[in-house]
């Protein structure tokens, strides 16, 4: 090291180059230069979807949720049918399908709805989060699994039983938590 | 049978395995995921996540345990004066293996820590993965016997082994004062996190002890299937299981079940090529991802190229859908395990020292 011109003047560019880059660091303005789809951006533009999905399911899936807090059920399930059209794939109306029909007493046909919803949008098992439905996904996925089990031990060719079971485990460890 | 000697080394793997253990559970009872204390491929997903490498909102962070093992390393090598810069064997195999390691992990949904920290939690459902890593090293073995070689590390000039530990401290700068294009998850696993000084003081322990005591999983097994119960790290690994099932029953995180497990799936035979791939390539590349992190902080820049193939692989796995989930496997993953078996039959070929 150092031991030439050449040494030295790279030691001396090197300190150069360091020193500038904390000068730029150190006085740049917060807004100077910054550029769209910076972190900031993305955090807020991120939290303005997830009010703006809130707002949107609140919507048009506002009536759904009154029809079925009304105790009209089949009703409620019509109006669903009817949202499918609209916005196929979205797990909102699975998750509100699910709901209804645990409601109705069909355990199994609930928690296949639960499990196509939570696959769609983890965010229902957030505590914390605005759309956390880990309540009814418990109890759905508790009182599922004894009666898939009972069904598919007495019925082992059934498919559809099986499957169902298999979506029940799904929500249990979904809702144990662990990496995604 | 005949047992290792009891010296400072053999003390020095047990408090290795035992601290791993121990710390690999308690990070989670204080905020990591479930049975995700310590997670090498999960962590390498966050932080690709958070430095931009994968868009899922709910898998960026930069886990400071990672930024600890190296740096942690790297502190007790240039104490111990065990700091050398070395490198230059078959880096670009060395970069794809790191991708394929975390291939490997993504389908299991863990690194060969979170193996058996899932197991020592009661999660049956790992029982393939561990029958798949033993059967990969196994084979790595039996390629190691045959002549299969990356070569050796040679001692490099122009101290390219500290590129890896200055990485990791811009990390840990990163981590402390977040520059914009960094950004962490506010929902998700990767919201959950123990406070970030705890992770790092937990990640520098282990990461020294590691370091000093050569410590690894798969360096483990190997050793294992290779001396028997003479060698010291499965007495080190005998430590870390005994660590966490204690710490786990303590905590009330043991529950022995096959089905509804924490970030567990039920596809067994993925599971088990998945692992498969990890312990064949551990052995390749000369131990699992968390020695790879460890070698990198001592100057291997050879495990350097590992762990940042390890990084592209945990924004891959994610951005082309690849890693698995409680659902399942994807296709795409099992694709993706599949073409790392052809990778790594392919290097055994290619990489064979064969007799004239």
């Amino acid at each position: 090291m150092l031991r030439d011109r050449f040494d030295r003047f790279a030691v001396l560019a090197l300190l150069l180059v360091v020193g500038a880059l904390g000068a730029l660091l150190v006085t740049a303005r917060p807004s100077a230069g910054r550029q769209a789809g910076s972190a900031p951006d993305r955090q807020v533009e991120r939290e303005l979807l997830a009010q703006a999905r809130v707002a949107f399911l609140d919507r048009h899936y506002g009536p759904v949720t009154a029809l079925r807090d009304r105790g009209e059920l089949q009703s409620a399930l019509l109006k669903l049918e009817e949202l499918d059209r609209r916005f196929p794939g979205e797990p909102h109306g699975a998750l509100l399908r699910g709901d209804i029909l645990y409601r109705m007493g069909l355990i199994d046909r609930a928690v296949a709805s639960l499990a196509v919803a939570v696959r769609g949008n983890g965010d229902y098992l957030d505590a914390s989060g605005p759309l956390n439905q880990r309540e009814l996904v418990t109890v759905a996925a508790e009182q599922g699994i004894p009666l898939l089990r009972d069904r598919v031990r007495a019925q082992p060719d059934d498919r559809q039983a099986a499957a169902v079971l298999r979506d029940a485990y799904y929500l249990k460890s979904r809702l144990a938590g662990g990496c995604e | 049978m005949t047992l290792p000697r009891l010296d400072r080394h053999f003390w020095t793997v047990v408090a290795a395995g035992f601290v791993l253990g121990l710390l690999g559970v308690l990070l989670a009872v204080w905020g990591n995921p479930e049975n995700s204390g310590i997670c090498v491929s999960c962590f390498m997903e966050n932080s690709a996540g958070a430095l931009g490498l994968h868009a899922n909102p709910r898998l960026q962070y930069l886990r400071p345990e990672l930024i600890g093992f190296v740096l942690g390393a790297a502190a007790c090598a240039i104490a111990g004066r065990e700091f050398r810069s070395r490198g230059g064997s078959a880096p670009l195999a060395r970069l794809a293996s790191g991708v394929f390691l975390i291939v490997g992990c993504a389908v299991f949904i863990g690194c060969p820590i979170k193996l058996f920290l899932r197991l020592t939690a009661g999660d049956l459902a790992a029982g393939a993965g561990v029958v798949g890593l033993l059967a990969g090293i196994w084979l790595g073995l039996k390629g190691l016997a045959a002549g299969v070689d990356l070569g050796r590390s040679r001692a490099e000039h122009g101290g390219t082994g500290w590129l890896i530990p200055a990485g990791a401290l811009v990390l840990l700068l990163f981590l402390v004062v977040p520059p914009p294009f960094v950004i962490f998850s506010e929902r998700g696993s990767a919201a959950q996190h123990a406070p970030w000084l705890i992770s790092l003081g937990g990640g520098l322990l282990l990461g020294a002890l590691a370091q000093r005591s050569r410590f690894c999983v798969t360096g483990s097994v190997r050793d294992t299937l290779l001396m028997g119960v003479r060698t010291p790290l499965i007495w080190g690994l005998a430590a870390f299981v005994l660590a966490a099932v204690a710490v786990n029953l303590a905590s009330g995180r043991f529950h022995l079940a096959l089905y509804g497990q924490p970030g567990a799936h039920l596809e067994y035979l993925w599971s088990f090529l998945g692992m498969l791939l990890v312990g064949w390539l551990s052995v390749l590349v000369g131990g699992c991802p968390f020695r790879q992190l460890i070698k990198a902080g001592e100057g291997d820049a050879d495990a350097g190229l590992v762990v940042v193939g390890m990084l592209i692989g945990g924004g891959l796995v994610q951005s082309w859908g690849i890693a698995a989930t409680a659902a399942g496997v994807p296709l795409v993953g099992k694709a993706a395990v599949l073409i790392g078996l052809a990778f790594v039959l392919g290097a055994t070929l290619l990489f064979r020292l064969r007799a004239v």
